[in-house]
């Protein structure tokens, strides 16, 4: 039966990259992406040229970030074929690391509450919108999450096995802790949750034995095991860091300083249906992008089994039980889970883009949620069903998976921005939208730009095929030129940029996302397509030509019910009228 | 002084090793049941006497038999049919069947869905100078879709005033009105069997035309004329078939034309009147 539960994750795994294997291309170019790859770029010159390109040791912010992923991304597209574009290449890689965080819940869930609680952990983070739409297209987040995981993986084998821990077990440690602080230096919380654990069992030592000697010769054993693993940490996470490279023992805590202050990206963004400043975010912003952007399954799994672990805490407190190896792990999942959010919101650290900042503790609670899924079986299997865990099982098994095969009926729905999710809680993704950030990393414009050239060709096909388009909008210029198609130009927003040829140029179309109300630029401009889900705006297009030159436009698609709407993924477009489209 | 938990302490200490002694010599008892007795004895007298009585124990004795019981263990397992390679053994396996079972699908997707490694349909010629003479570079194409900006084709030529013509056999399965698009900086022809089809010729920045063009089904040849004058340069060439988007030219209807070709029958190996 074990060995069943564990085919039945393997194929849940597989599955998902499969998924991630013929839909990777459907993935637009987050605004983050080009900084990420330039730097990986910088990093890579920083190694081949010696230190003589010295690029990467002050590039914008990122400078503050190792570059583990960042430097491996930048080898992969070295590596890969020509006749994928790199823009792919690096998508693919992202998710297949995505994929890899996957495989580490699986684990830690297995080690915890066994091949059933891992089987089940899998499943509910392969459902996760929010994490799988993140895996393709955000090289921060997602890579940090899953260097996460599976130090905390680790940390619960090490914490079960002290102070008898295998060699093995510190090194695997020692790399995911050292992996995941290449990727944001803020994994050191890591390393202090190991010192917090080995202070522990030294504790419990002193006071069974009675004696602070006996807890204290213990530390001094564990501690050098402990100071190796910080060691090799620290060594790992500098070896794709430039800049901390210079000194390594000051610089990655400077990193560290900068993080919890981050003021880079101060503006205002929409909150519970009221604006609010990044700088000042609210003491229960993390708690309404939890409680909204998770599965309603996962949430209440989630919040279930924690609340069964802080119980069994409580009774070990109480000296009823006697703390354990998986006591211990389990402890370690919790601090591991909770601490992070609950600093963040007693300090009222600066936070933007919904959840993607604690994207890292999905995986976590999606194995906090698996573990409980293994606890209400076993437990409606004793209370109700006479020790029959096989029908218990079964039905288990129908519950969950019927919940989730709902959830990935409405990820193929969002394809490909999953990670604009809301639960029901919210409403959905129509109900957030315009309460809460919805498209907040530009995604849609992929899609936007495929759609207006679908749309202009089927509606002014003479023109198209001898006329140019001039487009802007509010993405990066180097994601923009990615876009266009052949007879298309982008008008960059900075004047300075333009060449000559376009610094009067004004443009044809403007194509608008939610952030930062950028869709509400231009509002003079009659709307021509949309880019939606589940009846929420993510892009709106704009046709700004001279209304003697323009095509006829309608009004928004929502504004006139049982007008004519066709519809391709998502993108809605109004049936073209007779008008100045063939006087002209 | 001693205080009275510490003299209790150390008469536990005391009894736990005279039942430890008394299982040593009885030769009717299983010896190993002593070391239960050994350590609580152990136990005790640190708790009591909380001195360095208790570092006086051998450390290296206590893991001579530890190791003694791990043998144990492991003699007993392997007469259970379990060994410690054995078991390595079978783990190894189930990692490798579970990582097959997570990879083979994941590999043979990315293997059907990706594009064929195969040289374009393509002829390209690229010359040094704007008005194609000279020597050329000669390679093959996947597409006729370039944008050099303000670089160079390719190393050793140019920024400004180069030109490239580029030769290809379409192969239409049936008769069709085909939409060709071409957008150039700065001018670009596109012929087809000969005859002009598109042009975008002449000094211009990135320019658009296209027309619809009724051709049999058959073999019919393609050739693009380009050239650059100065600053940015880039060119595209994009068609619809079957009303669909213009885009790329599908390679499955291209075919190459060969290396070198002939004036007068530039597709003759295509259509397989010339060998």
């Amino acid at each position: 039966m074990r060995l069943a539960f564990d085919i039945a994750s393997a194929v849940v795994i597989a599955a998902v990259a499969v998924c991630v294997v013929l839909t990777f291309r459907d993935y637009g170019i987050t605004w983050d992406e080009p900084w990420h790859w330039a730097y990986g770029n910088h990093i890579a010159h920083w190694f081949e040229t010696g230190g003589a390109d010295r690029s990467a040791l002050s590039y914008r912010a990122d400078y503050l970030y190792g570059g583990a992923f960042d430097l491996l991304a930048a080898w992969v597209r070295r590596a890969s074929p020509e006749s994928i574009p790199h823009w792919q290449t690096q998508h693919l890689l992202g998710a297949m690391v995505g994929v890899l965080g996957l495989v580490g819940t699986w684990r830690l869930a297995r080690h915890l509450g066994g091949p059933a609680a891992g089987l089940a952990a899998t499943l509910m983070l392969a459902t996760t919108p929010v994490y799988y739409g993140h895996m393709f297209n955000n090289p921060k987040d997602v890579p940090f999450a899953v260097g996460y995981v599976w130090a905390v993986h680790a940390l619960c084998i090490v914490a079960a096995r002290l102070p008898a821990v295998r060699r093995r077990d510190w090194l695997l440690l020692s790399v995911a802790t050292g992996l995941a602080m290449g990727v944001r230096v803020g994994g050191l919380l890591i390393l202090c949750y190991l010192v917090a654990v080995v202070a522990w069992v030294c504790w419990q030592r002193a006071r069974q034995t009675q004696s602070l000697r006996v807890g204290l010769d213990l530390g001094r054993h564990l501690g050098l095991a402990t100071a190796g693993v910080i060691a090799g940490a620290w060594a790992v996470m500098l070896a794709p860091w430039p800049w901390a490279l210079g000194d390594p023992l000051r610089r990655p805590v400077l990193a560290l300083g900068q993080m919890t202050r981050y003021l880079l990206h101060e503006r205002t963004m929409p909150f519970a249906g009221a604006p609010m400043r990044t700088t000042e975010p609210r003491w229960d912003y993390l708690v309404h992008y939890f409680g909204l952007k998770l599965p309603l399954l996962l949430l209440v799994l989630a919040a279930v089994g924690l609340g069964v672990a802080a119980l069994g805490w409580r009774a070990r407190q109480r000296g009823t039980v006697s703390w354990d190896g998986r006591g211990r792990a389990v402890g370690v999942l919790g601090l591991a889970t909770l601490f992070p959010p609950l600093y963040a919101a007693t300090v009222g650290s600066v936070l933007y883009d919904g959840l993607r900042h604690f994207l890292f503790v999905v995986p976590l609670l999606a194995v906090a949620a698996g573990c409980t899924v293994v606890l209400v079986t076993r437990w409606v299997a004793a209370r109700w069903l006479c020790g029959r865990s096989g029908a218990a099982a079964a039905g288990t098994a129908l519950v969950v998976g019927g919940l989730c095969g709902r959830t990935v009926v409405q990820m193929v729905a969002l394809h490909p921005h999953q990670y604009v999710y809301f639960n029901e809680l919210a409403g959905g993704l129509a109900g957030a939208s315009g309460n809460y950030d919805t498209d907040y990393y530009g995604n849609a414009y992929k899609e936007g730009f495929g759609d207006l050239a679908d749309y202009l060709w089927r509606t002014e096909p003479d023109a198209y095929l001898n006329h140019d388009y001039v487009l802007s909008g509010c993405i990066p210029d180097v994601i923009a030129y990615d876009y266009l198609k052949p007879g298309f130009q982008w008008r960059e927003r900075d004047l300075w940029r333009r060449p000559p040829a376009m610094a009067n140029v004004e443009p044809d179309f403007y194509l608008g996302y939610t952030r930062a109300d950028c869709d509400r630029n231009h509002a003079d401009a009659p709307e021509v397509l949309r880019v939606q889900r589940d009846g929420a705006l993510l892009l709106r297009i704009r046709d700004r030509r001279s209304p003697a030159t323009a095509q006829p436009v309608e009004p928004p698609p929502e504004a006139e019910p049982g007008r004519y709407r066709g519809r391709r993924r998502g993108a809605t477009w109004d049936k073209p009228s007779p008008g100045p489209a063939e006087a002209r | 002084m001693s205080t009275l938990p510490e003299l209790a302490g150390l008469a536990d200490a005391e009894a736990h090793a005279r039942a430890a002694l008394a299982i040593v010599e009885d030769p009717s008892t299983t010896p190993s049941t002593a070391r239960v007795h050994i350590s609580a004895g152990w136990q005790a007298l640190e708790r009591a006497a909380d001195d360095d009585r208790a570092d006086a124990v051998d450390r290296n004795a206590l893991r001579r038999e530890t190791q003694r019981l791990f043998a144990a263990v492991r003699s007993a397992q392997s007469e259970h049919g379990e060994t410690p390679a054995r078991d390595g053994r079978r783990r190894l396996a189930r990692f490798a069947g579970l990582a097959a079972v997570i990879v083979v699908p994941a590999v043979t997707a990315l293997a059907l869905t990706m594009p064929p490694f195969r040289e374009g349909p393509w002829r390209a010629a690229f010359f040094a100078t704007k008005d194609r003479t000279g020597p050329a570079i000669v390679r093959r194409d996947g597409d006729v879709r370039y944008n050099w900006a303000g670089g160079r084709p390719m190393a050793g030529y140019p920024k400004d005033r180069f030109s490239v013509q580029w030769d290809t056999c379409l192969v239409l399965p049936e008769s069709l009105e085909v939409a060709f698009r071409l957008t150039s900086d700065d001018g670009a022809r596109l012929l087809i069997d000969g005859e002009r089809a598109v042009d975008n010729w002449g000094l211009h920045g990135s320019r658009t035309r296209g027309e619809r063009v009724a051709l049999d089904a058959g073999v019919h040849h393609l050739r693009v004329l380009y050239f650059d004058e100065h600053q940015d340069a880039s060119i595209a060439l994009t068609a619809s078939f079957y009303g669909e988007r213009p885009e790329a030219i599908p390679a499955r209807l291209l075919r190459y034309p060969g290396a070198t070709l002939d004036a007068d029958d530039p597709c003759g190996a295509v259509h397989g009147v010339r060998e």
